[in-house]
């Protein structure tokens, strides 16, 4: 027993001092857990003294902000706006906050604005930037510029917060550039128009003193007068011609020429260029020929007309400061692939050659490259720049290397689109029978002139289209209102209505053909007329005389559903022409068919007659306008059987009676005396056909 | 090494026992703390081993059985004290796994001097799990106690087989597999 009191005292003791033991590791845990509460307390108001410092700051800032700020609660009211966006606006604080934030923009953005918080809210954008005008308490319109931020606490509440500055400035400066911006070029346009139209008014009076010079020859005159004359008459012709690039360049500077992009034939273009400045070429010592390194399977893409002009003045020049030697066509592949096609394409001659100085002067407009040449050479100093403007219109740019005494040679590059109409096709067509298939309407064909009237529907009825006719732009127009066609032939010059005038009616006014293709014919070879054309709403056009190769081609070109199967035809033709005619020509249009051939010379049989006898009435009624009409109408068919000499002594014949020269009077006999004899020579060469194709059939 | 485990160790041997054994191991010991201990205080390693081996000598039940038998009873003590971390744990493997990332790391603040083991698990699949012990205590047997608890608690009934990976049973793998 006194053992278990023992071991119980001992218990106790031991239970006495662990309790003691305990409570002195409480009170040093109390005292620890005080420390670190003391210390934490100091933490949070450090850290509390600290935020409101930042806030002080950032307050501070927000208050004396130039910029307007402001923050937009989830419902689209104003949450707070900075004293600067109370100072800009006019409002007070109480008029905004709590308020809608569309109150305060102009009401034709109020959407705009509305949908752009929308974007910003539902592509969750960080941060995005609007410019909006707002209204003033004043009634003021102000532009701000505004940065937002989406701000999206711990909760998920959504708002903006905004940093605005006042813009007006800025746009008012904007939309004064634009204006000014906007007057500049319209007075750039207007300047380049008044160019064109004094250019074109100046003709006029020029077209009378020319003329006058012209009636002074006939006069007696003694040899100073005869010089006078001829100074004169050099001089109204170097203003002529002046007058006609000026009108070509403001064309160009007032945007009037539009680039075309339609399938043609680079390599026959530059050969038929080459074969008109070889004639030309003739009298001298100089021959032309092409280099190139370039075979197409396909058309290219690109505007014809424009590349013509370009080699023609390039050639132009190389033609007048060339005396002896030869000039060259250089065509020359850079690059190429399915799409496109990239070509150095250039002129080169033997002729004078230039040094730096003057090279540095040849492309500005009215500088030549010295006094001495123009006095020498003539030309109005506009021919290079001209051509530099077309080809940069092209974008590209034109270069030349030249050496004094050596030759000169100029060239640029240019990238072309291939096209799907493969080189020579329309060749291909010719040689077998050309047949189109069934066309949904008619062809209407308006022309005054009788021989084009049946030179067209003949060939329409060789082809098995329906056509109908108009002889001037009114019936043509009247025709439109009540039937539909497939495309419509255009002539230019009509009495009554002319072909522009008819075509602006059928684009504009309310008929069945707004949309057909509307192509013109016409005469004149100019460049000018033809822009004319297309910008009067034309699709294309066809220059007088034509053959049924270009007819057919543009059909085709514009009605390619038309294309029908082609029957084969061997026609080798061995029948040789009268060599009085132009035996190439008739070959090329006529080689493989003898029978349009007769059919043309039949026509022009027919026609003539009846023209001459209208200029013989003109002449007694002394019409000028009647003898140019008619000279303007007969020009192209003396060409066309074969004997273009004519139709170049009409040409003539027509620029002298419009300036109602009495030299068309005088001239007249003559030439009606050389188209007798071409009658005579026409008659029996369509009689050979008919023997021919007659012994042919056997 | 913690208060708690000489005070619920004493507690173990009075109530298997009595206050007898538990007056016979304190004055047979030549430890420092003469058997004055108090749950929230700290005592030297040593002091409990000899404890331990002093029972096995009065008793003759074998270490490992004492030191499992520990385990298991202390087992009640944690549910009884801290039921939170076994509410948290949806089944045993994820409470054997929350005790490194979780209870140890919670323990080191309340007792920044404690010396823990180190515990690695891998799931070998739903179940299966290897537990790595890691402790210069080697006290094994003590963990596999507690662990056959743990599954207990959890009611998933689970053969549990130790292995030692060192000999010194510094390290040792359980491997849990549920039945």
């Amino acid at each position: 027993m006194p053992e278990q009191i023992e071991i119980l005292k001992r218990r106790l003791e031991r239970e006495k001092l662990a309790r003691k033991q305990a409570e002195s590791i409480l009170e040093a845990k109390a005292q620890e857990l005080y420390e670190v509460n003391q210390s934490l307390e100091r933490i949070v108001k450090e850290r509390t003294i600290a935020l409101e410092q930042s806030e002080k700051k950032y307050r501070s800032i927000v208050e004396s902000a130039a910029d307007i700020i402001y923050n937009i609660d989830a419902n689209g009211n104003f949450s707070f706006v900075n004293p600067a966006g109370l100072n800009y606006t006019g409002y007070i604080s109480e008029e905004v906050i709590g308020k809608s934030f569309t109150n305060i923009i102009r009401e034709d953005h109020k959407a705009k604005v509305q949908a752009f918080y929308l974007d910003v809210l539902n592509n969750q954008k960080a941060q995005s930037y609007f410019e909006f005008p707002i209204i003033t308490k004043k009634g003021e319109t102000l532009w701000i510029g505004q940065n937002v931020k989406l701000i999206q606490n711990p909760n998920g509440v959504i708002s903006f917060s905004v940093l605005a500055r006042d813009i007006t400035e800025r746009i008012k400066l904007g939309r004064e550039l634009q204006e000014a911006k906007l007057i500049a070029e319209n007075a750039q346009r207007a300047e380049a128009e008044f160019l064109a139209s004094m250019s074109h008014e100046m003709r006029t009076p020029l077209n009378a003193i020319i003329g006058m010079t012209h009636l002074l020859q006939d006069a007696e005159l003694n040899k100073e007068e005869r010089e006078f004359l001829s100074i004169l008459f050099s001089s109204a012709d170097v203003l002529q011609r002046l007058i006609s690039d000026v009108l070509d360049i403001s064309k160009i500077d007032a945007g009037k020429l539009d680039l075309q992009s339609k399938p043609f034939d680079l390599i026959k273009l530059l050969k038929n260029l080459e074969r008109t400045f070889a004639v030309k070429l003739e009298e001298k010592n100089v021959t032309i020929r092409t280099e190139s390194d370039v075979t197409l399977t396909h058309l290219l893409l690109g505007d014809e007309l424009i590349i013509n002009q370009i080699f023609l003045n390039l050639l132009g020049n190389a033609e007048k400061f060339t005396k002896l030697g030869e000039i060259i066509i250089h065509i020359n592949q850079l690059e190429s692939n399915d799409q496109t096609l990239k070509l150095r394409l250039g002129v080169s001659d033997t002729g004078i050659g230039m040094d730096q100085e003057q090279l540095d002067k040849i492309f500005e407009q009215f500088k030549q490259a010295s006094a001495e040449i123009r006095q020498n050479y003539g030309g109005t100093g506009l021919g290079l720049a001209i051509t530099k403007k077309l080809i940069s219109l092209l974008d590209s740019e034109i270069v030349v290397e030249s050496q004094k005494d050596k030759g000169t040679k100029f060239f640029f590059d240019l990238v072309f689109q291939r096209s799907s109409i493969p080189v020579g096709k329309e060749e291909e067509l010719y040689s077998k029978k050309l047949k189109f298939s069934k066309l949904e309407f008619p062809v209407l064909i308006v022309e005054d002139n009788a021989m084009n009237q049946k030179y067209i529907t003949r060939l329409m009825q060789k082809w098995n289209l329906d056509y109908e006719l108009a002889h001037n732009g009114l019936e043509a127009v009247n025709k439109c209102k009540t039937n539909k066609y497939s495309l419509i032939f255009m002539d230019l010059q009509m009495p009554i209505m002319d072909g522009y005038e008819a075509t602006n009616f059928i684009r504009t006014k309310p008929n069945q053909n707004k949309e057909i293709p509307i192509i013109a014919l016409t005469a004149s070879t100019l460049l000018s007329k033809k822009q004319h054309a297309l910008n009067s709403g034309m699709s294309d056009f066809l220059s007088k005389p034509f053959n049924p190769k270009q007819l057919s081609k543009i059909i085709l070109s514009h009605l390619p559903n038309s294309a029908s199967e082609q029957e084969e035809e061997i026609n080798i033709s061995t029948f040789v022409f009268n060599k009085d005619l132009d035996i190439q020509y008739l070959e090329e249009n006529y080689g493989d068919d003898l029978e349009y051939c007769q059919d043309i010379m039949e026509t022009f049989l027919e026609s003539v007659p009846v023209e001459l006898e209208h200029f013989d009435q003109a002449i007694k009624t002394n019409n000028f306008l009647e003898m140019a009409r008619i000279a303007h109408k007969l020009k192209p068919t003396f060409q066309m059987v074969g004997y273009p000499k004519l139709t170049k002594e009409f040409e003539i014949l027509e620029l002298d009676a419009k300036i109602e020269s009495k030299d068309a009077i005088k001239e007249y006999p003559i030439l009606k005396k050389k188209i007798l004899k071409l009658m005579k020579m026409i008659l029996s060469e369509k009689e050979n056909i008919e023997i021919y194709l007659s012994n042919k059939k056997r | 090494m913690l208060g708690i485990v000489f005070t619920e160790f004493f507690e173990m041997v009075e109530e298997k026992f009595n206050y007898e054994m538990v007056d016979k191991l304190i004055q047979s010991s030549s430890s420092e703390s003469k058997g004055v201990y108090t749950a929230i205080g700290s005592y030297p390693h040593s002091e409990i081993v000899e404890h331990v081996v002093n029972l096995h000598k009065e008793t003759e039940i074998p270490i490992p059985v004492l030191l499992k038998t520990f385990g298991r009873y202390l087992h009640g003590t944690f549910v009884k004290n801290y039921v939170g971390f076994f509410e948290e744990a949806k089944n045993g493997f994820d409470f054997l796994e929350s005790i490194e990332r979780y209870i140890h790391v919670e323990v080191k603040k309340l007792y920044p001097n404690a010396q823990l083991p180190t515990f690695d698990s891998e799931r070998i699949s739903d179940n299966e799990m290897i537990l790595n012990y890691h402790s210069d205590r080697r006290m094994g047997d003590f963990a596999l106690g507690l662990i056959e608890k743990t599954m207990e608690y959890y009611k998933e009934p689970a053969e549990i087989t130790l292995t030692n990976v060192k000999e010194d049973g510094s390290h040792v793998q359980f491997k849990i597999l549920k039945s």
